[in-house]
């Protein structure tokens, strides 16, 4: 009792004190998802309101940053009642464990789908940007709501999330031909872009997702070809007749790197989209492939064997000052540079399959992906640079995964009857 | 009349028997004189080779009566009382127990008898309050105090074990790290001045140092205020918050 008492003397003592003292206290983090509580949306008929917060929930959680809260958690009700309040009980919403609250209203006006939606930061009790809008056909509601949860995301996190993007793809469909597919980022509603019964590879996308270039053989040479969104009919982009193995849109302006071999010699150049003004970037005797621009659309990474085996390099556009990369092991190849900047990943030979490492654009640092026990290959990242699709033959034929950049959360987006591979991640939609 | 010896002449009439009785009187005389002089002390010699030791009475009845004379002393002729003694007994032990003669010294019962007033809640914490700046002081460096070092003692360092402050520290550190979301958003490591208060109430949080994103930035101010209150300190202290994105066990 008294050394109770004492003790709070001690701290009254101490309360008071003026020399209070300041120590200093390190957290490390336990690598969590934002809970965000989602209010189901206010109007619409129910099976509209239900089908939007199905796919809206789905969207949050496929960004790995944001978790949806258990709506048989909730205190407040589960649906948005009073889109309009000024306030949210914000000690109710923290009390389930809530770092966020999303409420919204749906309406359905003359077959366009409607959506207002509001992001609460619960801890401050603050909104978080403003009120946002959204509308698509009634048709795509599941794609308005991935939009919608990717704006939320932003919110949170200050970049938006990918649920809505799409990775396009190469498959052989269990045939002999392979043919360009698109999928949605989460592998939903695969269609097939080309349907020449030839061999087509290597899909990359323009900066604005609406137009891929791809390789063809279906002229019987390999060829340059672009394919559009809508009606609009597929060019070839290069005229001549020099054999053209693949070409990678820049991130940021209308320029294609082009692997092309003229008299022998396989070199990177680059092209215009409409196939004009070209230029040689190298001009080693050495074969130069598999481009990848850096974000600022002013290096190329590449893989090439002038120093004996295939090991990747970076090139300087305006220096023109060439560096290698990747000195361990004696195959390294397929260079993806991260939207963000921050790394280039790349396929490392081991044994007789390939993993996937990241490496630091100056060298400085290299660290492991994806090691599975087959091989893995062809790393495309996603346009917020927190996942990475791939391909691998870790179930015997090959297949599309996507991984986060972390090495969490591999999942297997195509599983059909044939191989897949060349992933190709879109920029975002809209 | 019969014939019984009647003597004619009185012993008084004795030369010989007055002669005698004045000797035995001088000699009564000078015995009681004798007994009646002599000095006092040797009358409390009841045991050849006594020892003496001193067994004092409880501090707490000692003072609240003035002692008692000694029953057997005579009745002395001072006109002093007695100096102000604990009650003694004299018993008798073995003489190789040694006497404690020094460390029951005896206090004057009536000055302790008188206890100080109670103190006031404003002098007992005034005199915590030096205790605890003693404290402090001795343990801070001899050097001029620079703010890491002092920062970073409880963090572990040998020696600098905080019995209270530590095991606080750690559940602190749990808490926080348990409610920290959003972290792989991170790559920078913000830092945050937080004030508490005696009930671990957040009474002041400011961003120290941004992690260069303010979204990260959010991530780690949104764990320390879903971490409030905090658990109650040892002691009222403000300390600086670093949310490290970098995972461990």
């Amino acid at each position: 009792m008294t050394r109770a008492l004492l003790a709070a003397l001690a701290l009254t003592l101490a309360a008071g004190s003026a020399s209070a003292q300041r120590i200093h206290i390190d957290v490390n983090a336990a690598q969590k998802p934002i809970p965000v509580a989602v209010q189901r949306f206010a109007g619409g008929d129910g099976a509209l309101a239900d089908d939007f917060y199905g796919s809206l929930v789905a969207g949050l959680e496929f960004s790995s940053v944001v978790v949806h809260v258990n709506p048989e958690a909730f205190v407040e009700p589960r649906e948005t009642k009073d889109f309009e309040a000024p306030a949210v009980p914000c000690d109710n919403w923290k009390a389930i464990g809530a770092e966020g609250l999303v409420q919204g209203e749906l309406r359905e006006l003359q077959g366009r789908a409607q959506v207002r939606f509001r992001v609460w930061d619960t801890t401050r009790c603050r909104l978080l940007g403003e009120v946002g809008f959204r509308e698509r056909d009634r048709a795509e509601l599941p794609t308005l709501a991935r939009l919608v949860a990717d704006d939320i995301v932003q919110r949170f996190t200050g970049r938006r999330g990918v649920s809505s993007t799409e990775i396009a793809y190469v498959s052989d469909d269990g045939r002999h031909n392979k043919e360009i597919w698109l999928m949605n980022a989460d592998g939903s509603s695969k269609r097939r872009l080309t349907n020449n019964g030839s061999i087509n590879l290597f899909p990359s996308w323009s900066p604005d997702a609406k137009t891929l270039v791809y390789t063809s053989f279906k002229g019987g040479l390999s060829e340059l070809y672009l394919l559009f969104r809508g009606t609009r009919p597929g060019t070839k982009l290069i005229q001549t007749r020099d054999e053209k193995f693949r070409g990678v849109w820049s991130p940021n302006d209308d320029t294609i790197a082009a692997v092309v071999s003229r008299q022998g010699n396989t070199d990177l150049y680059t092209v215009s989209a409409s196939g004009k003004d070209p230029k040689r970037i190298t001009e080693d005797r050495s074969i130069e492939s598999s481009p990848s621009w850096s974000p600022d659309g002013r290096k190329l990474a590449f893989v090439s064997d002038r120093t004996g085996n295939p090991q990747i390099f970076v090139k300087d556009l305006d220096s023109g000052e060439v560096r290698r990369l990747t000195y361990n092991g004696d195959y390294n190849a397929s260079p993806a540079w991260s939207p963000t900047g921050e790394w280039i990943a790349y396929a490392a030979q081991a044994g007789n399959d390939f993993d996937i490492y990241l490496i630091t654009p100056d060298g400085s640092f290299t660290q492991p992906l994806v090691t599975a026990n087959r091989g893995d290959e062809d790393p495309a990242w996603s346009p917020d640079g927190r996942k990475i699709a791939f391909s691998s033959n870790r179930r015997g034929r090959k297949e599309v995964y996507r991984v986060d950049v972390n090495g969490q959360n591999t999942t297997l987006l195509t599983d059909g009857a044939g191989n897949c591979t060349n992933p190709a991640w879109s920029p975002w939609l809209e | 009349m019969s014939s019984f010896y009647v003597p004619t002449e009185s012993l008084l009439q004795s030369r010989a028997f007055r002669r005698l009785l004045a000797f035995s009187l001088v000699g009564h005389v000078v015995v009681f004189l004798a007994l009646v002089l002599r000095p006092a002390g040797r009358t409390q010699l009841i045991s050849p080779s006594p020892v003496m030791i001193q067994v004092v009475s409880a501090p707490k009845s000692a003072p609240a009566k003035p002692a008692p004379p000694p029953k057997e002393k005579p009745a002395p002729p001072e006109p002093a009382p007695p100096p102000p003694k604990p009650v003694v007994k004299e018993i008798v032990i073995p003489k190789d127990v040694k006497a404690l003669p020094e460390k029951p010294k005896p206090k004057p019962a009536p000055v302790e008898e008188k206890k100080p007033p109670p103190p006031t809640a404003e002098e007992l914490l005034a005199k915590m309050t030096e205790q605890v700046e003693a404290k402090e002081a001795a343990a801070a460096p001899q050097e001029a105090p620079k703010e890491a070092p002092a920062a970073t003692a409880v963090e572990g360092a040998a020696g600098a074990f905080d019995p209270l402050l530590s095991p606080w520290v750690a559940r602190v550190r749990t808490l926080v790290r348990g409610n920290w979301s959003g972290a792989s958003l991170c790559k920078g490591t913000p830092q945050f001045d937080v004030d508490i208060d005696g009930g671990g109430q957040l009474t002041h949080i400011a961003l120290a140092e941004s992690s260069g994103d303010s979204y990260c930035d959010d991530t780690a101010e949104r764990a320390l205020r879903k971490s409030n209150p905090l658990p109650p300190p040892p002691r009222a202290l403000s300390f600086t918050l670093s949310l490290n994105p970098k995972e461990t066990q």
